[in-house]
């Protein structure tokens, strides 16, 4: 640690680790955030509304344990699968996403001048990061859930799941189901953000000239 | 991991704490989140259903949270604009929450920063 090369190159790494680490805490709290409240209110609107939520509640219950349509109680479960799963999606989005972005830095922000001490910029997305990252967590978590009504042997009695099948040509709720559907799960989901990607850069360019 | 420049290092705590566009975020998000139920109710209304059975029974509980919207052609128009608002409000959402981190971050260490010029040890 006394050679300054060596030190300036510790310092290198670490302002890496440190700027990912932080993004990924931000990203993973929004996320938490964002899941957690719509889950809490899905379970209140179903609870005090008039309406029929109380269906999808009651499905996503069958993956997070205690999450219902009951009142408070069950809002307040659902509020923090939620922000637990919301996190770790975050985290792994991001984690995904920003490791073939650090390659390519420079292409993927629009300077904006700023502050004299510490210029800001725009940031500009990668398409491709993001589709793989968003459509692996999708994918990902259609195999999982799947695989997991397999496993509990309900997946004779899984009609709504199996509906799935139904934008999902192939899907069935068996290992080899959620596989078919998990790849075309992926095609969907990196379409989408290969789309997000291209709508996003070409406003964020042209309200934000070089 | 080979060593950085100290550009290219500048470059990553620029990218890092970059602002997303929220304009630009909410406007994507709204695009794509119409485009995809409007796609998906069509899909559903093209490929119809057997006879006597309802089409996307499960799709048409959106009207629920989306007064008016329904499993046809004009539900997929409503739908969408529905789907549209509801994709721009997220969107506007998490790049203003995502802005509001990375401004408040940045003006900790703006004090921190002042506060050590200050001292007199």
């Amino acid at each position: 640690m006394n050679d300054p090369a060596e030190r300036d190159d510790v310092s290198e790494r670490d302002v890496l680790r440190a700027t990912l680490s932080f993004n990924t805490r931000v990203f993973s709290a929004i996320l938490g955030v964002f899941a957690g409240a719509a889950l809490f209110a899905l379970s209140l609107v179903s609870h005090y509304g008039a309406g029929t939520g109380h269906l999808a509640v009651a499905l996503i219950g069958v993956f997070l344990p205690g999450y219902s349509a009951s009142g408070w109680g069950g809002a307040l479960i659902g509020g923090f699968w939620g922000i637990v799963l919301g996190a770790l999606l975050g985290a792994g989005i991001y984690r995904i996403n920003a490791r073939h972005v650090l390659d390519r830095v420079d292409e993927l922000m629009i300077p904006e001048g700023g502050a004299a001490d510490f210029p800001r910029a725009v940031l500009r997305l990668d398409g491709g990061s993001l589709g793989l990252a968003i459509g692996l967590v999708g994918a990902l978590g259609l195999i999982t859930t799947t695989n997991l009504l397999v496993v509990r042997g309900t997946a004779a009695q899984s009609v709504h799941a199996r509906l799935l099948s139904e934008v999902l040509p192939g899907y069935s709720v068996s290992p080899l189901g959620s596989i078919v559907g998990a790849a075309e799960l992926f095609v969907v989901l990196y379409g989408c953000c290969r789309s997000f990607v291209l709508i996003y850069n070409a406003v964020a360019r042209r309200r934000h000239p070089r | 991991m080979e060593a950085l420049s100290a550009d290219h290092r500048d470059a990553i705590i620029m990218w890092a704490l970059a602002k997303l566009d929220a304009a630009a975020f909410a406007i994507a998000s709204a695009l794509v989140s119409a485009a995809v139920l409007f796609a998906l109710t069509l899909f559903l209304v093209v490929k119809g259903a057997a006879p006597g059975m309802p089409v996307g029974p499960h799709l048409a509980q959106l009207s629920v949270f989306f007064p008016g919207y329904s499993v046809t052609v004009a539900g997929a128009f409503i739908g969408a604009a529905y789907a549209g608002a509801a994709g721009g409000v997220a969107g506007l959402l998490l790049a203003a929450f995502w802005n509001a981190v990375h401004a408040l971050f940045l003006a900790m260490i703006r004090m921190r920063a002042s506060l050590a010029s200050y001292s007199i040890d």
